[in-house]
């Protein structure tokens, strides 16, 4: 008759174990006392001798398996059993077997303990829990052995054997109304999510390099004297024109890591994501195929594009895609910062504040119009000389503008 | 609510909204997760819809009918009082109605965003929710699956809604003179033969094993039984059993006092057993486990063997409850916002809709024993209770064990009037570790259904025969 052997009780409040090797095979004859597996629990690894004489007619679960006590794990069909049974006595054999086979540190209960449930109240309990202590453990000292929160609290303060699973650490009571709590939620917790995914999974580094804008700020002058107010030209289009004819040259700053696949994906298309201040946090619209556009056009684009972000009507599609990201504090003010990559791309640049600046020309100090370049990138893909070789050429194009025409589509 | 093909997305998922689903779901909302609650066309579960509160409610119409029928003595004129179904069923379902109209306003007032329709699992961060306005796509952080448990069919005979019901469906209102065979002596198969035993239907019940209800003592089932036979309800053990069908006729063969007997029906309730809630979720999309009944498998923490997913409530087996799926949907939200979960209680109450009620929680007087622990058994009948006999419910008795070196509580158990509400205070008792002198040194409101509690606690001390007999002066 075919007998279900269960993960027996390994005691100690063990619920659940590991099938870590199996000792023996479906159809293997095996005795009474014959170790059949090795279980891993948190505590100890154990070996299950089985209880009855017989051929292994099924083992349940594969070796790596969690198993709870009571699941059956093997079915023996026993030789000459009278009846099908799954009789106690048999499993009380099993029980004291593992008691045996447990390893020496593995403390055996004392006889008669833990009958009754632990003398404390809810609170008491729930205390425990707050401050980590397995209540368990705890001696109790009020009448009958009762768990005072004074032997709770008295327990936390020792150092514990193991850290608590909740690392519940309760914030230091500040007065009333000197803290005010916000919810992380949305797009708060996205950014922070994003973030500190692309600091976790890349090597950042950041470069930093400055360039003279003084041709560009006067290219600039005129050109929106000549549109007259049709139109204007803004310096991040500039910027956009520049880095995309940088990338050019520099295809690996344009890349992005597959990390499932262990692949370097190079994008033969142009998508610049550009961060937007909103009163929500940062987002970061893109846009696409900045390649193909020409430099008004990308001014009108990046002005419609921050509208629609700051105004919250920005939809999903044109904040997906991005293959190079600019990032322009310098509205705001500041020297130079050390931007985090917008992940999976390899690399983001920020735009600093254009300031007037000592720079020597032709041997003489003169003012010029400055600005600081800090570029991070991807150390896995993008080394340090190529990305210093990239801001070289970002510089040129930027210091000498209309070089830029020559390489307009 | 959320509809259309956009993808949304959400913090923490919850699939199934019945008592564990939506405790968590509000708590979580309160404890300012972004949460999402999806609901399959039963906002509260079994237990509002088709469970403890219709039976509940129904019982209460029958056995007030029955009261009043029996009150001749008192003065109550009952001559043609009867039950109109259609009224009865109309306030079950008005009971219903406005108990989930209770809870979708604690959904939605604590901003919970609530989607309607069934999940299914794609991966451990997106789900499709479909529901009546189409497909919806839902990416998730976390996940709690709460979707409950069924009933099992009996191997072969599938239910059919018709001839073979379950307990949920035997709730019809119908058909009050067939004769009905219930198949099952457990929570469930008692409570929906208690409601048929109200309404006056024609039953017999079989079951497996000694007796019904075996995790109960004894002594607490044996009234019931009682009423049972009074009612000419007839109640078989068997140790095997088989059924066979042939159009809408039925024959269940078992075994009687050790000969084989046959017993015909058109009407077959099967309640022997829940199945979990977990086909079709998409659970071989995920790394969650289940054991062979489909039961998920969690640590004490309710974290499944995949990081993203939680089990609350009946979809992890063991005893199924409404009691135990509130205190695991309000812990399982703590743990999701970060905090210590809820610390382990030592009782679980049973409440048994049966003639007498029947409240159970700890240690019955078997179990005292088979742990090894000396009990100390205090009793107290209903006929020796004043208000019991004021309102002439003397059927039953309170039964309390103790351990017996320090008096501690372990064990409540009731049959009798107003069992599930007196229960209460022997569950705390346990809870708090408390004394039988704890409870019979406290006054109790006079006259009450709960001096009886106290009562049997003097028992237990041996003090009962004096108290009982100054109750007399």
């Amino acid at each position: 008759m075919a007998y279900e052997f269960k993960l027996p009780d390994l005691g100690e409040g063990i619920t659940s174990g590991e099938i870590k090797k199996w000792h023996v095979r479906k159809g293997e004859k095996v005795e009474e006392d014959q170790t059949i597996a090795e279980v891993e629990t948190d505590k100890a690894v154990v070996e299950l001798p089985s209880p009855v004489a017989g051929v292994v007619d099924d083992l349940k679960v594969p070796e790596g398996t969690k198993v709870n006590v009571g699941d059956v794990i093997a079915v023996i069909k026993e030789e000459g059993a009278p009846a099908e049974k799954e009789a106690p006595p048999m499993r009380a054999k099993a029980e004291e077997k593992v008691k045996e086979a447990r390893k020496p540190e593995a403390k055996a209960p004392p006889a008669g303990e833990k009958k009754v449930p632990v003398l404390a109240t809810p609170a008491t309990r729930m205390l425990a829990k707050q401050l980590g202590v397995n209540i368990e453990d705890v001696k109790g000292t009020g009448p009958g052995g009762r768990i005072t929160d004074e032997d709770v609290k008295a327990a936390s303060a020792k150092p514990p054997v193991k850290p608590a699973e909740v690392p519940a650490k309760a914030p230091a009571a500040a007065p009333v109304g000197a803290e005010e709590r916000i919810p992380m939620r949305g797009i708060r917790k996205t950014i922070a999510d994003n973030l500190m995914r692309s600091l976790a999974r890349t090597a950042q580094v950041t470069l930093v390099d400055d360039a003279d804008l003084t041709k560009l700020v006067e290219l600039r002058g005129r050109i929106n004297q000549e549109l007259a107010g049709t139109a204007k030209v803004s310096y991040l289009a500039f910027m956009v024109k520049a880095v995309v004819t940088a990338l050019k040259a520099h295809p690996m700053l344009n890349s992005s890591v597959d990390d499932e696949k262990g692949e370097i994906v190079i994008k033969k298309y142009y998508n610049i994501g550009i961060a937007v201040d909103t009163d929500r946090g940062l987002i970061v619209p893109v846009l696409k195929n900045a390649d193909k556009k020409s430099i008004i056009d990308i001014s009108k684009e990046l002005v419609h594009l921050t509208e629609l972000t700051r105004d919250g009507k920005i939809g999903l599609e044109q904040l997906k895609g991005s293959t190079f990201t600019i990032a322009n504090i310098g509205s705001i003010g500041g020297l130079f910062s050390t931007p985090i990559i917008n992940y999976p791309e390899s690399a983001i640049l920020e735009m600093q504040q254009i300031r007037d600046m000592p720079r020597a020309v032709g041997g003489v100090i003169v003012p010029r119009k400055v600005i600081y370049l800090p570029l991070t990138i991807d150390h896995r893909v993008v080394d340090g000389a190529e990305g210093q070789r990239f801001l070289n050429d970002l510089k040129r194009y930027l210091e000498e503008p209309e070089l830029l025409l020559v390489n307009m589509v | 609510m959320v509809v259309g093909d956009i993808e949304v997305g959400t913090d923490v998922l919850i699939a199934g909204a019945g008592p564990a689903g939506y405790t968590a779901a509000i708590r979580c909302a309160r404890l300012g997760l972004d949460v999402t609650l999806v609901n399959k066309s039963e906002l509260g579960g079994v237990c509002l819809h088709r469970g403890c509160v219709p039976v509940n409610t129904l019982l209460h119409v029958f056995r007030l009918a029955d009261d009043c029928k029996g009150a001749g003595a008192m003065g109550i004129k009952a001559d043609g009082l009867a039950v109109d179904y259609d009224k009865a069923y109309e306030w079950k379902d008005s009971v219903i109605k406005r108990l989930e109209d209770g809870i979708r306003d604690l959904c939605l007032g604590s901003g919970v965003q609530l989607m309607e329709g069934s999940c299914s699992f794609l991966s451990s961060s997106r789900a499709v929710v479909s529901g009546p306005s189409g497909n919806q796509h839902v990416n998730f952080k976390r996940a709690v699956i709460a979707t409950g448990a069924r009933h099992m069919p009996f191997p072969g005979i599938p239910f059919d809604g018709k001839v073979v019901l379950n307990p949920d469906e035997a709730l019809y209102p119908g058909g009050v003179a067939e004769d009905v065979v219930l198949l099952g002596g457990g929570y469930a198969a008692m409570t929906i033969g208690a409601l048929m035993a109200a309404q006056g239907r024609r039953l017999t019940i079989i079951h497996k094993g000694e007796r019904v209800l075996s995790f109960l003592d004894d002594d607490i089932v044996r009234p019931v039984m009682e009423k049972f036979r009074a009612k000419g309800i007839k109640v078989y053990s068997t140790p095997s059993w088989a059924v066979t069908k042939s159009g809408d006729k039925m024959w269940v063969e078992f075994v009687r006092d050790g000969t084989e007997d046959s017993v015909e029906t058109g009407k077959l309730i099967v309640a022997i057993g829940l199945l979990a809630n977990t086909d079709g979720i998409g659970l071989e999309n995920t790394g969650v486990k289940a054991d062979k009944n489909g039961y998920i498998l969690t640590d004490d923490n309710f974290h499944t063997d995949d990081q993203a997913f939680y089990a609350i409530g009946d979809v992890r087996g063991r005893h199924c409850n409404a009691s135990k799926a509130f205190r695991e949907g309000m812990s399982l939200a703590e743990i999701l916002a970060g905090r210590p979960g809820w610390p382990e209680y030592e009782a679980t109450p049973q409440t048994i809709s049966t003639d007498p009620e029947i409240a159970s929680a700890g240690f019955t007087e078997a179990k005292a024993r088979e742990a090894g622990i000396e009990a100390l058994v205090g009793r107290f009948p209903f006929t020796a209770s004043g208000k019991a006999v004021s309102v002439g419910k003397t059927n039953g008795f309170v039964k309390v064990v103790a351990e017996k070196g320090s008096h501690r509580i372990l064990g409540v158990h009731v049959v009798g009037p107003d069992a599930f509400d007196i229960a209460e205070e022997g569950v705390l008792a346990i809870e708090m570790g408390a004394r039988l002198e704890d409870i019979v040194l406290t006054l109790h409101p006079h006259p009450t259904f709960c001096e009886a509690v106290r009562e049997a606690c003097a028992a237990a001390l041996g003090e009962s025969t004096n108290i009982v007999s100054k109750k007399a002066t």
